[in-house]
């Protein structure tokens, strides 16, 4: 594993494990994740890359009977320490997710609806905030006459800019992005792919994808995850494990694990 | 690196911007908890809304538990009552020639009428020849049919030109005056016979306990329950007590809680016979809508034939009970089949009306989760449409269309403002039931005696509220009878 | 291996394809059932809504004027009036021109009681009380003639001293197509030519029915306060049962663990009291309402009776108690269709706010409940138009049958369904072709209000879509 002395940890996942229930999702994964940097969670279905994800932003508290053990250090704090609220984790540690899903609201709206829920009510404070995060969004150009509009009526590509515009207008630190492109067609996924090179040097970015040719062009850190069973027939358990952490080069070319190499090459079921 | 300084300025703009909106509470540190009351006195006040329902059954069962209770507990003062001879009534005798004689087993009356030019007793009116009476069950134009024997006379032989006397009920009055201190009340001859030990009388306000009865003399406890002690005329008329009691209640076929007949059944018969006659309308209409919608009807014809449904479901009961006495009753039965004005079949065949989007939906549901396979395994054995639908839909979602059957009938039984306008406007025990006549259902009587200011202590009030109770009984075992095969026929199938 | 011959096959087939068919016909004649039933119901209602009447005057009008009063002029009714019924003038211009009730419009100044009407200027500072009795007839017939036209003044005419009651009705189809019956049977009630009265189509039906208070006469009753009443039923309908109901929906599917028994309880109740039948409602609103919380004079706690605010005569069997027992009666509806449009908000949604760091109520109220909002207005045009045609319950709570002042909160009350029911069950020729006439209003209203619910569900989907 490699550590990056220069980079403070904006997040610090330790040795957390996800339960649902009494079933144990995921086990023991650590990873540091650095600040200012893409770190890409891979591995096949099943494994456990999203549970991890959504326990970064306790996204899985909202999953009844959903259990964190183990800590995730954000800025020093354990995240699941008693006296921390949630919500104001989700607002820091924004979230895109797989589908997009913009409201069913105007295009204004949907990137207004963060900073209105903080309690900004200024117009005129909102329209900036609107038009900044959807430039920094890239989307600017090609809404900035149609603001009224339902945010459904965007394509595939631009809706997915338009819940990005939507999770920057409230100024997190950290962007989770949980399979951002699996939905979209390749011209999109790489607009996408561009905005996140951009957004990086203003926050820290977490992304589980299953494309590995993206995880290589856009991640600086790559988490590669892996399953595991144990017993037999209707005794068998499956559970998600962290095999490899480390820079996205030194994973894709030298491996430390032979899983790792499998799977990168194509070899894994 | 043009665009990320961009990026870079956008970011820090933002943050301007949110901070000088929002003071300090924007700044970046602090994932603490934060109080918020707000979001607590919701979720409290939501809590609340819930729990309302849970206060409204609460207190449905509450009051028809109590006020049935003291239903229970009511008693109705009735006039004691006795048979006399009606003096008023025109004189006839048995036919003077041999034919005339009665044997001790017949039951034709050839009658002497004298000057009266019509037979003078109603059917059902009580006649004595010598010692034995009989009840008139049929008038003809010189004679009438009559059931021998009654109230433990023996039927015997008359003699031709035998006198018949025409009997009436009347008041059991007391024959001597009472003084305060009096334990003993004297009666006409043969009244006594009404009275057993035990009973409570009334003479005007007194209680009174008969403790024993020797001959016509009532021997009896007085100034009971506190009332006063008083001195009565003769000719003063005893009142006996009535209480309900549930065997009464439930097997009783008068109703008239004021005078002491507390049978409920009357109004269960009529509440069921309209029910009957809806089911046997709402049914194959209703199932028949339903199959057609489920496996013939194209997406266009569903699109109209839906919002049919929907408007059967939103034309006020009161505008079908209307459509029922004016165009059902008048319009048709009582010109076809000469019908009462008010009868239960013409209010029956308008809650069939009623309730067949509900037959219908509810069996369009079971078919629809009727397997996919099951239909194309039948279609894969060369068996038409009808045979699929025949042989292998309708019996796999034969528990669901029962289900629907239920919840049906529990619908027809619940139901008030037809059967008040079209049924009929008192209690009337048929037996056999007769679907031509007016009878009055639960839910038609509960509306008739509560439409005026009742006093909250008669037995009025307390009697809709048992009928009320009983309704509520019925519907609810019928509801969940329909829940549960639901249930079971939705395990089946998934 | 048993062989079928072809033909026999064959001819199996088609039998079995014809039996088809047949069937076919006959489900799809369920529905040909169901239009039959719902064309016979409006053909009914309209059939004694319009109809044939046989009118009976208490006055002749051949007795009071030589020509048809429809040729008299303006002054000369005026002077009939003055004439036939000068007691009862000051109540016409009252009735007709005045904003004020009688005893009011007695005591106040011409000028101001009529502001805004004709009024002969020597009378203007003057009290109709002040004028002398012998010369108030003649000035308020100066002021009916001044603002009425020579029509309205038949009218009151015909109200005030003819007085017609209706002898006979016939419906409008045996008017159209019988009419040789029904002119033999008025020959037979009525055998003197010169009484026997005229036949009249008559509109029962008339757009005055909801401006006038209910009347004995069926000729001229109307259904104002009915109207009001089922009205003011509404409001406190939608005031209380639906924020109640949504509240509900929302804690049982948002906040509600159904793994919780209490929760489970909740849930399984409001779908039994769904199917408990009006009339027990009616009976929980007279015992809980009218009587417990009604009258203190009987024991109750004086609160919906009125007393707790100071009024005097309340019983308790007023709108409140009535609406409110309405409102308890369509809440389980409200409930059971709220919560099926809240769960059919995607759970995307709820995930993208949360992922912007909105609390649980923030998320509900700004987009799960927005996102919901056309599925519970369905809801609510169902438990409405219900609300409106319910009738059992509001016997049982105590609703009057006969209304003439316009209800208060705490005043005895009628509804539209109620005066249906009450014309309906009058043996007296009139009051049957009066409740057609009721069915008409009530019917237009659920239209009216499904109407409007249907263009506001649209309206909030286009706004959800678009």
């Amino acid at each position: 594993m490699t550590q990056n002395g220069h980079h403070p940890r904006a997040v610090d996942i330790q040795n957390i494990s996800v339960y649902y229930g009494s079933y144990r999702a995921v086990r023991d994964v650590s990873i540091p994740v650095e600040k200012n940097k893409i770190t890409a969670f891979i591995g096949p279905s099943g494994c456990g890359k999203s549970t991890v994800l959504r326990a970064i932003n306790r996204m899985n508290d909202l999953v009844p009977g959903a259990r964190v053990e183990g800590q995730i250090l954000y800025h020093g704090r354990n995240l699941y320490a008693p006296d921390v609220d949630p919500v104001e984790v989700r607002r820091r540690i924004g979230m895109v997710f797989q589908k997009p899903n913009p409201f069913p609201k105007s295009i204004f709206e949907n990137v207004a609806y963060g900073p209105r829920l903080l309690g900004v009510r200024d117009k005129n404070t909102l329209r900036q905030i609107v038009e900044s995060s959807l430039k920094q969004a890239a989307l600017w150009d090609e809404v900035k006459n149609d603001l009224d509009k339902s945010g459904l009526a965007l394509s595939g590509g631009q809706q997915q800019r338009l819940c990005i515009a939507r999770t920057i207008a409230v100024e997190p630190d950290v962007i989770l992005m949980d399979e951002p492109c699996s939905a979209l067609d390749p011209i999109s996924t790489q607009r996408i792919e561009e905005l996140m090179q951009e957004l990086v040097s203003q926050y820290t970015i977490i992304i589980v994808t299953h494309n590995m040719q993206q995880a290589m062009r856009v991640s600086d850190y790559t988490a590669f995850y892996s399953i595991r069973k144990a017993g037999e027939g209707k005794e068998e358990t499956r559970w998600g494990e962290l095999v490899e952490f480390g820079e996205t080069q030194q994973i894709f070319t030298q491996p430390q694990e032979a899983e790792t190499a499998d799977y990168i090459s194509g070899r894994f079921g | 690196m043009e665009q990320t300084m961009e990026g870079t300025s956008y970011s820090t703009e933002r943050s301007r911007l949110l901070s000088q909106a929002l003071g300090k509470h924007a700044a970046r540190a602090g994932i603490g908890k934060r109080p918020r009351p707000n979001e607590r006195l919701i979720v409290v006040l939501l809590f609340a809304a819930g729990v309302l329902s849970i206060f409204t059954t609460a207190f449905i069962v509450l009051f028809l538990g109590t006020e049935a209770v003291s239903f229970f507990q009511s008693r109705a003062w009735i006039y004691a009552k006795m048979l006399v001879v009606d003096q008023a009534a025109a004189p006839v005798s048995l036919r003077g020639d041999a034919e005339g004689a009665l044997n001790s087993t017949g039951t034709s009356l050839l009658l002497d009428l004298g000057d009266l030019s019509r037979v003078p007793f109603m059917p059902g009116a009580l006649i004595q020849i010598g010692d034995e009476i009989m009840r008139v069950a049929e008038r003809r134009e010189r004679s009438v049919i009559v059931e021998r024997g009654y109230l433990d006379t023996q039927p015997q032989p008359h003699p031709p030109g035998a006198p018949i006397l025409t009997l009436k009920e009347d008041s059991v009055r007391t024959v001597e005056a009472i003084k305060e201190e009096d334990t003993r009340i004297v009666l006409p001859e043969n009244a006594a016979g009404v009275f057993a030990v035990g009973d409570i009388i009334h003479l005007e306000t007194e209680t009174m306990r008969i403790a024993a009865i020797e001959g016509d003399t009532l021997v009896v406890e007085r100034g009971l329950e506190n009332t006063l002690r008083r001195a009565y005329p003769a000719n003063a008329v005893v009142q006996v007590e009535r209480r309900p009691t549930l065997l009464a209640y439930l097997t009783g076929t008068r109703w008239q809680p004021q005078t002491g007949d507390f049978g409920v059944l009357p109004l269960v018969q009529s509440t069921f016979m309209t029910s009957f006659i809806a089911i046997l309308t709402a049914l194959p209409v209703g199932l028949a809508a339903a199959i057609y919608l489920s496996e013939y009807a194209t997406q266009r014809v569903r699109a109209f034939l839906n919002p049919l449904l929907e408007i059967l479901v939103g034309v006020p009961t009161v505008v079908y009970g209307f459509f029922a006495l004016q165009f059902v009753t008048i319009g048709v039965l009582r010109p076809l089949f000469g019908v009462d004005i008010y009868n239960t079949l013409s209010a029956g065949l308008v809650v069939g009306i009623m309730i067949v989007p509900t037959i219908a939906s509810m069996s369009l549901d079971a078919m629809g989760s009727v397997p996919r396979g099951l239909r194309e395994a039948s279609y894969g054995l060369g068996a038409t449409k009808l045979e699929t639908i025949a042989r292998v839909v309708l019996p796999a979602a034969l528990s669901g269309i029962v289900a629907a059957v239920i919840l049906g009938i529990s619908r027809a039984v619940g139901e008030t403002m037809i059967v008040a306008i079209a049924a009929g406007a008192g209690p009337n025990w048929t037996f056999p039931p007769n679907f031509t006549v007016g009878a009055e259902t639960m839910t038609g009587h509960i509306a008739r005696i509560s439409g005026g200011d009742l006093s909250y202590q008669s037995v009025d009030y307390t009697s809709i509220f048992s009928i009320g109770l009983t309704l509520f009984i019925i519907t609810f075992l019928l509801t969940q009878i329909s829940t549960y095969i639901t249930r079971r026929f939705r395990e089946l199938y998934e | 291996m048993p062989h079928i011959e072809e033909g026999v096959f064959r001819s199996k087939l088609i039998d079995r394809q014809n039996r088809g068919t047949a069937m076919r016909r006959l489900y799809a004649a369920s529905f040909g059932v169901a239009i039959l039933a719902l064309v016979l119901l409006v053909l009914t209602i309209v059939n004694e809504a319009f109809g044939y009447v046989a009118l009976v005057y208490k006055v002749e009008p051949e007795t009071i004027s030589d020509r048809p009063l429809a040729e008299l002029t303006e002054p000369e009714l005026v002077a009939l009036l003055v004439e036939k019924a000068p007691g009862q003038l000051p109540k016409m211009v009252s009735d007709a021109l005045s904003p004020m009730d009688l005893q009011t419009f007695a005591r106040a100044p011409l000028g101001q009681s009529l502001a805004d009407k004709q009024v002969p200027a020597e009378h203007a500072d003057k009290a109709p009380a002040d004028i002398p009795t012998g010369e108030r007839a003649a000035v308020m017939g100066q002021i009916l003639s001044g603002n009425l036209t020579q029509e309205q003044i038949l009218e009151l005419i015909e109200a005030a001293i003819l007085q017609p009651t209706v002898s006979e009705s016939w419906p409008l189809f045996e008017g159209l197509f019988n009419r040789g019956a029904i002119e033999e049977r008025l020959v037979e009630l009525f055998p003197d030519e010169i009484t026997r009265p005229e036949l009249r189509f008559k509109s029962w039906l008339r757009l005055e029915m909801l401006t006038k208070p209910m009347d004995s006469n069926p000729l001229v009753s109307g259904v104002r306060t009915a109207l009001l009443g089922t009205v003011y039923l509404l409001i406190i309908v939608v005031l209380t049962a639906f924020p109640v109901g949504i509240a509900a929906a929302i804690y049982l599917e948002e906040y509600a663990d159904p793994n919780k028994w209490y929760n489970r309880i909740i849930e399984t109740n409001i779908r039994n009291l769904a199917g408990v039948p009006s009339i027990i409602y009616g009976l929980l609103g007279l015992q809980l309402l009218v009587r417990f919380m009604g009258d203190p004079a009987t024991g109750g706690l004086g609160i919906t009776s009125g007393q707790a605010f100071g009024i005097i005569d309340g019983t308790g069997r007023n709108i409140i108690t009535a609406g409110l027992t309405l409102a308890l009666l369509v809440l389980p509806v409200v409930i059971i269709n709220a919560q099926e449009a809240i769960r059919a908000v995607p759970p995307s949604y709820r995930d993208a706010s949360y992922g912007l760091g909105a609390t649980k109520w923030q998320t509900i109220w700004r987009t799960v409940l927005p996102s919901a909002l056309p599925g519970i207005l369905t809801g609510i045009i169902l438990s409405l138009s219900r609300a409106v045609g319910e009738t059992a319950p509001l016997v049982v709570v105590g609703a009057s049958t006969f209304i003439v002042q316009d209800p208060g909160l705490f005043t005895r009350f009628t509804a539209l369904p109620i005066q249906i029911y009450t014309w309906t069950s009058r043996p007296q020729a009139g009051f049957r072709e009066l409740a057609a006439a009721g069915i008409i209003v009530l019917l237009v209203l659920l239209i009216a209000i499904n109407t409007i619910a249907f263009v506001l569900r649209n309206q909030a989907r286009r706004r959800l879509q678009v």
